[in-house]
């Protein structure tokens, strides 16, 4: 049980481990989800100012080429040096750049614009190329720039709107001086937001002077966009970009990255923000919900291994129940038929580990109360308890000493033969009696009286007083084994005739009276136990010699002159048979046991257990107890 | 009552009445003689004319206020290096005695979306003139004191006028070009002054002793460093490299 229990809690440890990473894993895989977002966000920010970067080169390169251009050069120069009228220069101007640019909406050009060296718009096409006014725009710093030499970009916020400006200046024939300058405006707004959603993948929006001025996403559901970038206004000015920060978006959230647009736009509150659909990691079950057939694949999926764990723990399982439960259950089970059959006389429960060794013994004391319990009655009871001279559940016989144990069992078993006939039947095995029959005595062996042992009674030698009709004589048909159902080692000649004739003899007590007068026709005997009527029949006066057979009887020339043997007689002489029979089968020596020691100890268990029990009589049985032949005592009640 | 400001007196009588300053230990020593009989406690302080030029870095002298992605020069004709527009201010603090410039009125005109007089220093309750010489709207304001001066749509050919009384830097800028922006600083002793075109600047009169000196550039504090004003110090010479604002007090 101990490693059992052990196996038990480091499955439970495993289980609360992989329990606590199933609940744990997903807010630490959010966060690393978060990061990898953020580092997304990251990229896709460097990326956008790239392509801001590049834009702006791109496009300064542009004007400046179209500064190149010959007309424009010198219409400028015309303009700078007061040359021409202004409606002329305007719309030379404009009639060059609109041929030279002519698709200004596809190009995402807001306006496109030609100034002269004083710092005056010559001509505009594009927003406001109606106004003919030679505005002066000097102190713009893109265009001061230009008219520098510079070639610059800029970013404008003015009337609402977001744009991106490039200038370059235009030179003189003689490449000497500026005679003015050519800058752009780009439209920036939805144009750029949808280009850079399809370039970069991601959500855009477009803040300026805190109002959300375009964006990928609903409008309505960036409320808070640009107080959180306001917020963030140190970060932005000190790092040009913020973090990564969440956004409420609806039920979601997004992860945010805002940098300021670059001039004089960045003072009026001008950002972009780049944004991504948090992802949520959830919870296990969300994370299962999102499995897909490609992570269980073999080729993805541990199932090999992840089998061969689950194997290793329920056959480690298995095994350790096996070892510790149902294996010691099994043996205790083992045993406790063997109890049952009267195999064992009591569990040994040193074989048993753990609490099936408490079990054992508790049954083993259990058996105990109940054999040493009152109200014992028909219970079995051990010969050598019944004696109390030990105290234990075998006695040794002291006559007997190669004999090993006798065992005395009272069990609810039947008398064998079914010894419950009505009549008188001996109370108590009279040794007296017994010990009165001389030719019982070993004095008066079979050497003396010329008999030997009939060949069907075993391998003792059989007295010559032995009642050699009665112990010759044959089987009694349907006559049950003296041992009953026990397995019995088969007694070849001291069957059940003896027992039956035993069963109708009379009461032993009755020394005074012949066997023909204590013997009740009535006392009919049972069916199974048919008598051996030519026997019974013969009345038989105490010291009388019983008749001799009929001379048609088998044995009849044995038993001439010799008496009738007692019915007890004849069953200790029965008993004694199959007890040498038996020890001679278990290998038990029978080297000086003799039929009188043998007698004269059952009869001491006789007297003990009818004292004991007030019963009439005892009747004994052989069987085989751990591998020893032992005797059981079964009381005769009235 | 000291000695200062018996200088300081007998300068300004010099002044007034036109007789030579070296006049005034002359009127010293009455002064001094009667401070002496009233029982009033002389104190003796000298002053000292700081002098010195304020170096701008190349970016900061041809930079832009508000950068671009790019800037580069076209490669034919040399980059035209400009006068200085707007030079830097020099302002003395943590210095005690002087009298506060006097109260004027001072006119800035918007034209070409730039001001003609991107700085100025003037005392306290003075009053600024802003007209807009553009063909567009300029809405004006002084971002973070709108209390002082709301954001209000200036139109074409208009004026504004705006007074300034509490002494302090204020940045008056367009809210649709905010390149278009003037600096007023106002000042409550006369220890501040305007660079000339090359940087270089006076400060007269200043008092012994420790003071601050600020820089004021490009519509915010520059440079700030502690001088010892006395008699042997030589003229400063201030680098101004970067465009990082320092925070003003």
């Amino acid at each position: 049980m101990f490693l059992s229990k052990i196996w038990f809690i480091l499955v439970a440890l495993v289980a609360s481990v992989a329990t606590t990473v199933a609940l744990v894993a997903p807010r630490s895989a959010s966060r690393q989800l978060a990061g990898a977002e953020a580092q997304s966000l990251d990229r896709a920010q460097y990326a956008a100012e790239q392509q801001l970067k590049n834009d702006a080169i791109r496009w300064i390169q542009s004007v400046a080429k179209l500064g190149r251009d010959a007309v424009i050069a010198e219409t400028l120069e015309n303009a700078t040096r007061g040359n021409g009228e202004p409606s002329v220069l305007n719309e030379t101007i404009r009639g060059r750049l609109g041929s030279l640019v002519p698709d200004l909406d596809s190009r995402g050009i807001r306006v496109l614009a030609a100034v002269d060296g004083n710092g005056r718009v010559v001509g505009r096409i594009g927003e406001g190329e109606n106004n003919r006014d030679a505005e002066l725009v000097t102190g713009i710093e893109v265009i001061a720039d230009a008219l520098r030499g510079y070639m610059s970009d800029d970013v404008w916020g003015a009337n609402g709107k977001l744009t991106r400006v490039a200038a370059a200046p235009v030179l003189s024939k003689a490449k000497d001086r500026v005679i003015g300058a050519i800058y752009v405006g780009l439209d920036t707004g939805d144009r750029m937001v949808e280009l850079w959603r399809k370039n970069l993948g991601i959500d855009v929006a477009i803040l300026l002077g805190g109002q959300v001025l375009s964006s990928s996403v609903p409008q309505g559901a960036l409320g808070s966009l640009a107080d959180r970038v306001k917020e963030r206004h140190e970060e932005i000015k000190g790092a040009r970009r913020t973090k990564a920060f969440s956004l409420p978006y609806g039920s979601d959230e997004l992860l945010a990255v805002a940098a300021p647009f670059a001039g004089q736009a960045a003072a009026m509150g001008a950002h972009y923000v780049l944004m991504v659909k948090q992802t949520q990691a959830g919870g296990p079950l969300a994370l299962l919900s999102a499995t897909t057939k490609e992570d269980l694949g073999w080729a993805v999926f541990p199932w090999l291994r992840l089998g061969g764990a689950v194997l290793v723990m329920i056959g480690m399982g298995l095994f350790l129940q096996r070892r510790e439960m149902e294996k010691p259950l099994q043996v205790l089970r083992g045993d406790v038929q063997k109890l049952a059959r009267g195999e064992i006389h009591k569990l040994n429960d040193h074989q048993h580990p753990g609490r099936f060794g408490a079990i054992a013994r508790d049954m083993n004391a259990a058996l105990e109360r109940f054999i040493h319990g009152d109200g014992a009655g028909d219970q079995k009871k051990d010969l050598s308890a019944i004696l109390g001279d030990k105290g234990g559940r075998s006695v040794d016989l002291p006559p007997l000493p190669p004999l090993g144990s006798i065992t005395s069992n009272f069990g609810p078993q039947k008398t064998p033969g079914g010894f419950t006939a009505p009549g008188p039947t001996p109370v108590g095995f009279p040794g007296s009696q017994l010990g009165h029959q001389p030719s019982f005595g070993p004095s008066q062996g079979a050497a003396s009286s010329g008999l030997s042992r009939p060949p069907s009674t075993g391998s003792l030698p059989i007295p010559g007083a032995y009642p050699a009709a009665r112990l010759s004589s044959p089987p009694m048909p349907g006559a049950p084994s003296p041992s009953g159902s026990r397995p019995m080692a088969p007694l070849p000649s001291v069957p059940s005739s003896p027992i039956s004739q035993f069963s109708h003899t009379p009461a032993v007590g009755n020394t005074t009276g012949d066997y023909a007068s204590s013997y009740s026709p009535d006392s009919t005997p049972t069916p199974t136990m048919p008598m051996s009527g030519p026997t019974m029949a013969v009345p038989m006066p105490r010291g009388a010699t019983p008749a001799a057979p009929a001379d048609d009887s088998p044995t009849a020339n044995m038993n001439n002159g010799l008496p009738a043997l007692h019915p007890d007689e004849v069953h200790i002489r029965q008993v004694f048979d199959e007890y040498m029979a038996v020890r001679g089968q278990t290998g038990e020596s029978t080297r000086g046991l003799t039929l009188d020691k043998f007698r004269e100890r059952l009869d001491e268990n006789r007297k003990a257990i009818v004292l004991k029990y007030n019963c009439r009589g005892a009747r004994f049985a052989v069987y085989v107890k751990d591998g020893r032949a032992a005797i059981r005592a079964t009381p005769l009640k009235d | 009552m000291n000695a200062f400001y018996v200088f300081r007196l007998a300068q300004s009588m010099s002044k007034r009445f036109s007789f030579p300053v070296v006049a005034a230990p002359v009127l010293l020593l009455p002064a001094l003689s009667f401070s002496l009989l009233c029982g009033l406690p002389v104190q003796v302080a000298w002053a000292e004319t700081v002098r010195g030029r304020v170096t701008l870095s190349e970016t900061l002298q041809n930079g832009r206020r508000y950068p671009g992605y790019w800037r580069v020069e076209n490669g034919s004709v040399p980059i035209t290096t400009t006068t200085n527009a707007d030079p830097p201010v020099v302002i003395m603090s943590d210095v005690k005695g002087g009298s506060a410039p006097e109260a004027k009125t001072f006119a800035v005109d918007i034209a070409g979306f730039a001001v003609n007089k991107p700085t100025l220093l003037v005392g306290v309750t003075s009053v600024v003139e802003i007209r807009n010489g553009d063909k567009v709207p300029h809405d004006l304001s002084i971002p973070g004191q709108e209390a002082l001066m709301p954001l209000e749509r200036l139109a074409p050919g208009t004026l504004r006028r705006q007074k300034f009384p509490v002494p302090g830097t204020y940045e008056v800028r367009s809210a649709q070009y905010p390149h278009l922006s003037i600096s007023v600083i106002v000042i409550d002793n006369p220890f501040a002054t305007v660079c000339d075109a090359k940087g270089n600047f006076k400060l007269p009169d200043v008092p012994d002793g420790k003071a601050t000196l600020k820089v004021w550039a490009h519509g915010q504090l520059l440079h700030e460093q502690t001088v010892d004003v006395q008699n042997s110090m030589k003229a400063l010479q201030i680098d101004v490299a970067s465009s990082s604002p320092v925070d003003s007090e």
